[in-house]
């Protein structure tokens, strides 16, 4: 209704500031105009829309968030625990079973007949329910902090993409860097990662005995293999670079084609490292027992880590894990209690509806009425109001806090300021 | 040898308005505007020493004593003999100045020759060059003084610290790359800034130093050279409206009265001519330029100094003319050695100042003094001490204690890594620890120091390098951009902008809790005009009536419009007979005179001869002869004769009784007045008006127009001002022989000299309405005037004449006789005069006051002044509660006992009103005493009102004591006004109430937390100067911001002040505006800027709980100097600049409540580390731990590693402060909106792209390569980062939500009210009044148009309630700020405006609420409502 008035008034009013000597140019500048980007820059005239949080906005926000969260956060928490999984620790299975020492664990290991074969020793796991292909077989080392700055720091990207033909100085995989600190027989893959490759071995034999396929081909990141690294050859790398104490053999084949390799060589960020190893293609029924070979290589005894094989289908978000399904659900559940709140506090007025825009709640105003309302039972106390009463009329500008504006008289009765209703501070 | 001043050259229009000049010749400047009663002008100079040196110039000097006897009336020729007198004086005081102080030896000179002797080699070598260089770099020395200047500010070197530490890459957790791209886009920024000014600076340079200017060659001609070249001891010869290329000793003007006029408009701003005069070479002719050559000159000045008032130097001149010269009291003193020597002192009077410029004289001829450097403009370019705003001092500690917060977290980390290492470490044989390389140490101590390194330098995004260029730019918009381009801080008539001077205040404008505010020029414009007068103590005319706004009006026609019963009174005696004999008379008989009321009763009548006898004293009155008798008359008031008879006394008293000089006025039309005081000046304005025209001044007499009748008074005797007299007198003799002493001054002084026997009723009418007048803020003057008999005054003024001839004791004895024949005047009336506020002071102020900042005046003036001024800008409300703190000065041994009783005596008296005013008992804790118990008020309970003066000052500041008590009364009084003080003691009060401030807010707390009080105090409530002349410049530089006001005084206060605006009333939108928007941007800037960072160190470091404390950082550097740059830099640095907390920023003006010094949204340290670091740190736990338990899946698409992790944990943490800002932001313009959302979703590119420019660089970075495509082809991934964002977002809407709900800011209710309905809407009529005085708002009108078009060149503001009775007057917000706003102002203008119908009940109340307190708000409403009827006259 009054835009239509206002345009009528463009029309047919003149507006202008008399302190200038305006030309008829100018009065035509002035009048509604567009200026241009910089000068509403300058004059901040920019336009722009001013959000209001409402109680209104933050009950639908956090409805809408809470529906949403628990509309995504259920179906992530059931398909997380669909997801079949077994865990199989082997570490201390086998012969390390008996063995309750960690020195002598360490040294069972190390006084294996054959230290490229290790301990070989199976172990049956139940299968109590169906696992549909693509099963994937990944092992976990508890406790295993393969994010030690030092540790990630021990890598030459550079010769492990060509082969160091650029000649870098590859300083940071020492002391992996060279053979025998032997600046002619460069270590290729160098570094403590590629150093302490995982060598460990698994496979599965069926119900019958017969071996279960194990592929592990595709089971590191393709970026890795055409990318990162390059087609080069392993050198200096076999046994004699590796510390002794881990035993075993390491890799021959060319970088990029070993996807264990590359599996173990991106640094896990978590203290218990997990790595695919491997997948198997077919369905396993319930109440299948696998027999899991391990071939018992790789020492963790020196630090107690335990190593657990672990079988496992994925679901649409991945392996196992509840964490963020039922973080969705306690977030959507907070949501819900905040757009409860609102309702609660706001529309049901159990801590203050407070209409909106009303400038009567601006503090210097409360303050006035909390002040006028001091004052008049003050007055009223003392009957004899001869001094004061009249200072307080006549003197000081901003005593009075309505001074100036409309909006004080309007809406601070006296009566009002009286019975403390108005005064929000009263329920705060 | 005389000149006869009647030969004065008329067209030598004497500008008089020359202060400066008999400041610089003493050398002091005179600081002070200062009393004068006739009047109470704004300087102290008398118009005698103002004309003295211009008279001195003439020659006049040696005018024959016998002559000063009847020249007195000129004030160009009394100024000779004062001239002659002083120099006497001062010459006595100090003889040849060079030699002063040659005694004590220490004092060096420089000795210039004109012609310089054959042995000397050039001398111009010696000294420096003209070569003006300001520019700090050229193309060389740009890189190593910048880098310099950068490097040795800490912050920046502890950066580049950071950055070169990052590049040992064994102990350095990133790579070097990222934080040195940080340091030097930071550092470019601020090169690209440095560059662009000095570039400014260069070209000022180069066209100063290519400027051409003349030499003067030995045989006379002259060669073109460029300043740079100007030497020492050249001769320079400068035209018309050239500036001076140097300092110049003036030889030669080509004007025939040997003087110069210049505009040293450059050097102090000030844009009247001053006068200089050639070198006095007693009456050595000098015909022309070429002549200058042929002298022997020897000039001995003073070494270089940057004293713009003096100069000390003698000149030793060589020639034959001398030998034969008398010697004349001068000052002249002959050589020892031979007769034609001369040495001649040479003061500022003879130098022509470099940056001055030669004004209305066709030429000179200087010798150049002092060159480039050592000039005086270059000695005072020294640039004012910089203050630095109150979050740079926020945030040096808020950074020491983030720092220390580091430090804590670096030595955990280093010792848990330790811890770590033996215990965990060691056992895992694959970390190869027990190996001692790449930063493994066997040291423990230098393992624990390394790793400490390393950790500084991961959590060195703890503090936001960014924030400090960001600041910079942010800072630098909202001064040079936002101020600068303020259209509301525009001068309407000079279109001048307002200026900031120093954006590093940007954020104190908001914090503004003192106001010192000088008076004269600050508050008033210095334009003083009659507003009323009192007759016999009846008072006419009345305050809202200016007369100079109907200059069509005349003569009678304008004493009509100014007073209907002096206009009737008037014509009544101007047609009777008796005009002729009252004016030849100069006045009324002296039975008439002496009647004691204007209005006689039928007795008196008789007896006064008005009706009879009168015929016989003044001539045939016919009119009142036949006229019926008084008595029968139906109205005896309308033929009042009586005051028709004292309306001459009146008028011709104020005609007379002046020393202002006639200057043709340049546009044609009537003749300008100049004087030294406008109170004069607007008086005779006036009187001209009135019809009673002051026409001509010459040699002893004064012609005057006397209503068409031209009559020529015979001025015998002038006894000048002086601030102890108070009061100025003139003798006169009448036409008809009668000789008369008019006599005007300040009511205190010439009421003491009214003739004892006046009737009580008359002195008591004419008290009330001097105190009328003062309460409405009008300046007063009260005239007397006396018959003398002839024999008395030639008896008198033979004394006199010897008083005034005589050397000894003069001004003594001239006093004396003053007051000798000033006692027993009669009194005639009161002049009011208005001291023109400037436009919308008073709403200004209430402004102010509402948005409780306290506003003291602080001025030169007197203290009657002073006060009626702060009664009428509403500063004081009860002049007569006011407590006049002042003691007598002259009785100095007791001065200050005195002091301190007033002390005493005002602060009990501030208790007791306490004790009325609230009710409650004062608290008593604290000292006993009054002070402390005083001390222990609220300190926002302020009542009492009270003034001080600069004697009393003295006192008081010299004690300590004193010194405090003064600042406890003063606290706790709500109009503070402090007049006659000195520029220190301005300066002083600024200090003493910091001091105080300082002192309360520490209260008894000790040690740190003391320090802590003191600090957090210093950050809060500023001080703030605003001041227009040098005499504030020490007041300007004390306070934290100083205003300076570019008005008529020129520019010394505008140089030393932060912010210059043009009015007063600007200072509401610099302070209420951008004040207020610049403190929350910049406090949100500071916040926020932190927040991001900490937050994303937070991550780093929680990472380090997961990885050995060994420092790996779960962000590669790029990314993370990517951070701080590209993906957070720009939402801040928008925000900071666009956003608001209301649209319509004139609400701000509006609600002057919202400007909240000490409010809850100030940035205090608890602010700072609960939103900023604490949140930091929440939000980082929400980044780092969800993703981190989230990733930790097995199977294919696993994101488990660690640089996943880093990018999950990176983008969750990049949204999550992205959405803060937007939460946080208020007001969404499309550049922030679209940049926001650019800042964020950039990050997806990013991580697609730079792997492929790392790869395309051939860098194989496991960290980044491959990893995006598996990040952000999970799932996982997605909801991971939704739900941070809906965990930080949510928890922070909800908390914010539900304070703007339960407990608003009093904004949060503005934007609501805004959106709702617009927040200039239903303006009430107080507040529009405000706001238009403001010119906040502007006024639209349909009836106005025409008299606008009619060249009125009155703004708007300055009348609204005449156009309110064209009954169409529309306010409105401003055109393009909102069409709602502008329409409902208009229905509120039928609503509420509307004269025909009665105020809304609310602004009933309003109004007679605010009618005790302010007059002119119930005249304002008394005109709204009397407009129907329109009684009000409507001139139109």
């Amino acid at each position: 209704m009054p835009r239509s008035e206002a345009s009528g008034d463009a029309t047919s009013v003149y507006s202008f500031t008399t302190e200038d000597t305006a030309t008829s140019e100018e009065l035509a500048r002035r009048r509604p105009k567009k200026y241009s980007f910089y000068k509403r820059f300058a004059y901040q005239k920019l336009n722009g829309w001013r959000p209001v949080l409402s109680p209104h906005g933050a009950e639908i926000f956090f409805l809408a968030a809470g529906v949403l969260l628990l509309a995504l956060g259920v179906p992530i928490l059931i398909a997380s625990l669909n997801v079949v999984e077994y865990k199989v620790p082997y570490a201390f299975k086998g012969p390390f079973e008996s063995v309750t020492d960690a020195t002598a664990r360490q040294q069972l290991l190390w006084d294996a007949p054959d230290a490229d074969t290790g301990l070989e020793y199976s172990i049956p796991v139940l299968i109590d329910k169906r696992m549909e292909p693509p099963i994937y077989v990944a092992f976990e080392l508890s406790s295993f902090f393969q994010n030690f700055r030092r540790y990630v720091r021990s890598y030459d990207p550079n010769r492990m993409h060509d082969g160091g033909s650029s000649g870098s100085p590859a300083s940071a995989c020492q002391p992996f860097s060279f053979l025998g600190d032997n600046d002619s027989l460069p270590i290729n893959p160098c570094g403590q990662i590629a150093a302490n490759f995982f060598n460990d071995t698994f496979r599965f034999l069926g119900p019958g005995g017969a071996s279960l396929a194990l592929d592990d081909s595709d089971i590191a990141w393709p970026s890795d293999a055409n990318d990162l690294y390059g087609a080069v050859p392993a050198e200096n790398y076999n046994p004699g670079s590796a510390p002794d104490l881990r035993t075993g053999n390491t890799s021959t084949l060319l970088l990029n084609q070993n996807q264990h390799w590359m599996v173990w060589q991106r640094p896990h960020s978590q203290v218990a490292i997990q790595k695919l190893y491997g997948r198997l293609d077919t369905p396993l029924e319930a109440g299948t027992t696998l027999t899991l070979v391990v071939n018992n290589r790789y020492n963790t005894y020196g630090f107690g880590g335990d190593k657990t094989v672990i079988i496992t289908t994925n679901s649409w978000v991945g392996g196992r894990n509840n964490f963020l399904g039922a973080c969705y659900i306690a977030t959507g559940g907070a949501c819900l209690l905040a757009a409860l709140y609102f309702l609660l506090a706001y529309d049901l007025g159990l801590v203050w509806k407070r209409p909106v825009g009303d400038l009567a709640n601006m503090s210097w105003l409360r303050h006035a009425a909390a002040e006028s309302h001091a004052q008049q039972q003050f007055a009223a106390a003392a009957s004899s109001s001869t001094g004061a009463a009249g200072r307080n009329g006549t003197s000081s500008g901003h005593a009075a806090a309505p001074a100036g504006d409309g909006l004080a008289t309007a809406t601070v009765p006296a009566a009002a300021a009286a019975d403390g209703s108005l005064d929000p501070l009263s329920k705060n | 040898m005389t000149s006869p001043p009647g030969q004065l050259p008329p067209s030598r229009s004497l500008r008089v308005e020359v202060p400066e000049e008999e400041a610089l010749q003493f050398g002091v400047r005179q600081e002070e505007e200062a009393p004068s009663a006739h009047g109470p002008a704004s300087r102290k100079y008398s118009p005698g020493t103002m004309i003295r040196d211009a008279a001195a110039y003439l020659g006049l000097s040696r005018t024959p004593r016998a002559q000063t006897n009847r020249v007195s009336v000129n004030p160009l020729m009394r100024a000779a003999g004062d001239a002659k007198y002083n120099t006497s004086r001062e010459l006595k005081a100090g003889e040849a100045p060079a030699e002063e102080s040659s005694g004590g030896g220490v004092e060096r000179t420089r000795v210039i020759y004109l012609d310089p002797p054959v042995s000397k080699k050039p001398q111009g070598s010696e000294f420096v060059s003209n070569r003006v260089v300001t520019s700090k770099y050229n193309f060389i020395t740009f890189l190593p003084i910048f880098l310099l200047e950068m490097f040795s500010r800490v912050a920046y070197l502890y950066f580049l610290l950071q950055a070169g530490l990052s590049w040992w890459s064994v102990i350095s957790p990133f790579s070097g790359y990222g934080s040195t791209a940080a340091l030097v886009f930071v550092l470019a920024v601020a090169g690209i800034k440095a560059i662009w000014e000095d570039v400014k600076r260069h070209h000022e340079d180069k066209r100063m130093n290519t400027s051409a200017t003349q030499r003067l060659n030995p045989d006379g001609s002259v060669t073109d050279i460029l300043w740079t070249d100007v030497r020492v001891g050249d001769v320079i010869v400068v035209r018309d409206g050239e500036l001076f290329p140097a300092d110049l000793m003036c030889l030669y003007s080509s004007l025939p009265e040997n003087v110069c006029f210049i505009k040293t408009t450059n050097l102090d701003g000030e844009t009247n001519l001053k006068i200089r005069k050639p070198l006095d070479l007693k009456g050595l002719p000098m015909n022309d330029l070429a002549s200058v050559m042929s002298l022997k000159l020897t000039l001995t000045a003073e070494d270089a100094n940057r004293n713009l008032h003096k100069f000390r130097g003698k000149a030793h001149l060589v020639h034959e003319y001398f030998r034969d010269m008398p010697l004349s009291p001068g000052g002249a003193q002959r050589g020892a050695d031979t007769g034609a020597t001369l040495e001649v002192p040479v003061t500022m009077n003879e130098m022509l100042l470099r940056g001055c410029m030669l004004k209305n004289t066709e030429r000179i001829a200087g010798m150049v003094v002092y060159t480039g450097k050592e000039t005086r403009i270059q000695m005072n370019a020294a640039k004012t001490p910089l203050k630095v705003g109150s979050f740079d001092l926020f945030l040096n500690l808020q950074i020491a204690l983030v720092i220390a917060m580091q430090l804590a977290m670096c030595l955990f980390c280093a010792i848990a890594n330790y811890v770590w290492i033996q215990q965990e470490g060691k056992k895992r044989y694959y970390l190869a620890l027990d190996v001692y390389v790449q930063g493994n140490w066997e040291n423990a101590g230098a393992q624990i120091c390394l790793t400490f390194l390393t950790f500084w330098i991961l959590l060195s995004y703890l503090v936001p390098i960014s924030l400090f260029v960001t600041l910079e730019i942010v800072k630098f918009i909202q001064g040079f951009g936002f101020v600068n381009f303020d259209r509301d801080m525009r001068d309407p008539k000079t279109r001048e902008w307002a200026r900031c001077r120093n954006s590093n205040l940007n954020e104190d404008l908001g914090k503004i809790e003192y106001i010192f505010s000088d008076k004269t020029g600050t508050l008033t414009s210095n334009e003083m005009q009659l507003r009323q007068i009192a007759v016999k103590g009846v008072a006419y005319g009345t305050s809202d009536l200016r007369l100079e706004e109907h200059l069509d009006k005349t003569g009678l026609r304008a004493l009509r419009l100014f007073d209907q019963r002096l206009y009737k009174a008037a014509a009544r005696v101007q047609r009777s007979s008796s005009w002729n004999g009252l004016i030849t008379a100069g006045g009324s008989s002296k039975r008439i005179m002496a009647h004691p009321t204007s209005y006689p009763n039928l007795e008196a009548v008789g007896s006064l001869g008005l009706d009879g006898e009168a015929a016989s004293a003044d001539g045939a009155d016919d009119e009142v002869a036949n006229s019926p008798l008084p008595g029968q008359a139906h109205d005896w008031e309308e033929g009042s004769t009586a005051l028709g008879h004292h309306l001459v006394d009146f008028w011709t008293n104020i005609c007379l009784c002046q020393s202002l000089i006639l200057e043709k006025n340049p546009a044609g039309g009537a003749n300008l007045f100049q004087g030294p005081s406008p109170d004069e000046v607007a008086l005779v304005d006036g009187a001209r008006q009135i019809g009673f025209e002051f026409k001509e001044r010459s040699h002893s007499s004064v012609r005057l127009d006397m209503q068409g009748e031209e009559v020529l008074y015979e001025v015998l005797n002038v006894m000048e001002y002086s601030s102890d007299r108070g009061c100025m007198s003139v003798i006169a003799r009448a036409p008809d022989g009668t000789i008369r002493l008019y006599c005007k001054g300040s009511d205190a002084k010439v009421l003491q000299k009214i003739r004892r026997d006046t009737p009580p009723e008359l002195m008591d009418n004419t008290n009330a309405n001097l105190h009328y007048f003062a309460k409405q803020g009008l300046r007063t003057l009260v005239l007397g005037t006396k018959i003398i008999a002839p024999a008395t005054y030639q008896e008198w003024d033979r004394r006199y004449q010897e008083a005034a001839a005589s050397f000894v004791d003069r001004d003594e004895r001239l006093d004396a006789l003053g007051k000798e024949i000033e006692e027993g005047l009669e009194l005639i009336g009161v002049t009011a005069i208005e001291d023109k506020l400037q436009e919308g002071v008073p709403a200004a102020i209430q402004t102010l006051l509402d948005a409780s900042i306290r506003v003291w005046m602080i001025t030169g003036d007197k203290q009657e002044t002073a006060v009626n001024i702060a009664v009428s800008c509403r500063l004081v409300h009860n002049p007569e509660d006011v407590m006049m703190l002042n003691v007598d000065e002259k009785s100095k041994d007791t001065a200050a006992r005195d002091a301190d009783e007033l002390l005493d005596k005002f602060l009990r008296r501030v208790m007791q009103l306490y004790k009325e005013d609230t009710g409650a008992e004062v608290p008593a804790e604290g000292k006993a005493g009054p002070v402390g118990s005083v001390c222990a008020l609220p300190s926002e309970w302020q009542k009492a009102e009270l003034a001080v003066d600069g004697p009393s000052l003295n006192f008081i500041l010299a004690d300590d004591s004193m010194r405090h008590k003064l600042a406890v009364l003063a606290a706790h009084c709500s109009g503070v006004v402090v007049s006659r003080s000195s520029p220190s003691q301005k300066a002083a009060i600024v200090k003493m109430m910091t001091k105080y401030e300082m002192w309360k807010a520490a209260g008894s707390s000790r040690g740190l937390t003391r320090w802590y009080a003191m600090h957090r105090r210093r950050l809060q409530g500023k001080m703030l100067s605003i001041g227009d002349g040098a005499n504030d410049v020490a007041m300007l530089q004390t306070a934290d911001v100083g205003i300076g006001i570019m008005g008529k005084e020129g520019r010394q206060a505008v140089n030393n002040s932060d912010y210059a605006i043009s009015q007063f009333r600007f200072l509401v939108p610099l302070l209420l505006v951008h004040g207020n928007l610049s403190y929350y941007r910049l406090a949100r800037l500071i916040k926020y800027s932190f927040y991001k960072n900490i937050t994303f160190a937070f991550v780093l470091f929680y990472y380090q709980f997961y990885a050995g404390f060994s420092g790996q950082a779960l962000v590669d550097s790029i990314t993370a100097a990517v951070f701080n740059v590209v993906f957070t830099a720009l939402p801040i640095l928008l925000f900071s600049i666009l956003d608001r907390p209301v649209k319509n920023l004139k609400a701000l003006v509006r609600y002057p409540q919202m400007y909240n010094k000490r409010g809850s949204h100030s940035l205090t340290t608890l602010t700072f580390w609960k939103t900023g670091v604490l949140m930091g740190a929440v939000h980082g736990a929400v980044c780092f731990f969800i993703p981190y338990y989230s990733l930790a899946t097995s199977g294919r698409s696993n994101i488990t590693d660690v640089y996943s992790l880093g990018k999950v944990a990176f983008v969750a943490l990049l949204g999550t402060v992205t959405l803060e800002v937007a939460l946080v932001a208020r007001y969404w313009t499309w550049l922030f909106g679209i940049l926001t959302v650019i800042s964020y979703a950039l990050v997806y590119p990013y991580l697609v792209v730079f792997p492929l420019l790392e790869m395309a660089f051939s860098y194989y970075d496991p960290a980044n390569i491959g990893v995006s495509d598996q990040v952000l082809s999970s799932a996982t991934f997605w909801f991971v980062i939704l739900v941070c964002y809906i965990i930080t977002f949510g928890s922070r809407y909800l908390e914010r939500t539900a304070k703007w709900a339960f407990k608003p800011q009093d904004s949060c209710i503005l934007s609501e009210k805004e959106r709702k309905d617009g927040l200039m809407r239903d303006l009430s009529a107080p507040t529009r009044k405000r706001l238009s005085e403001l010119g906040v708002v502007r006024m639209r009108s349909k009836a106005g148009l025409d008299l606008e078009r009619g060249g009125d060149e009155h703004s708007s503001g300055e009348t609204p309630h005449l156009r309110g009775q064209h009954g169409s007057t529309q306010f409105s917000g401003e055109a393009d700020d909102e069409a709602r706003d502008t329409v409902g102002s208009s229905l509120d203008v039928a609503g509420g405006f509307d004269p025909d119908m009665p105020p809304p009940p609310g602004q009933m109340r309003e109004w007679d609420a605010l009618s005790g307190r302010s007059p002119s708000m119930v005249r304002f409403a008394a005109h709204t409502r009397s407009a129907s009827g329109t009684t009000y006259p409507l001139q139109r």
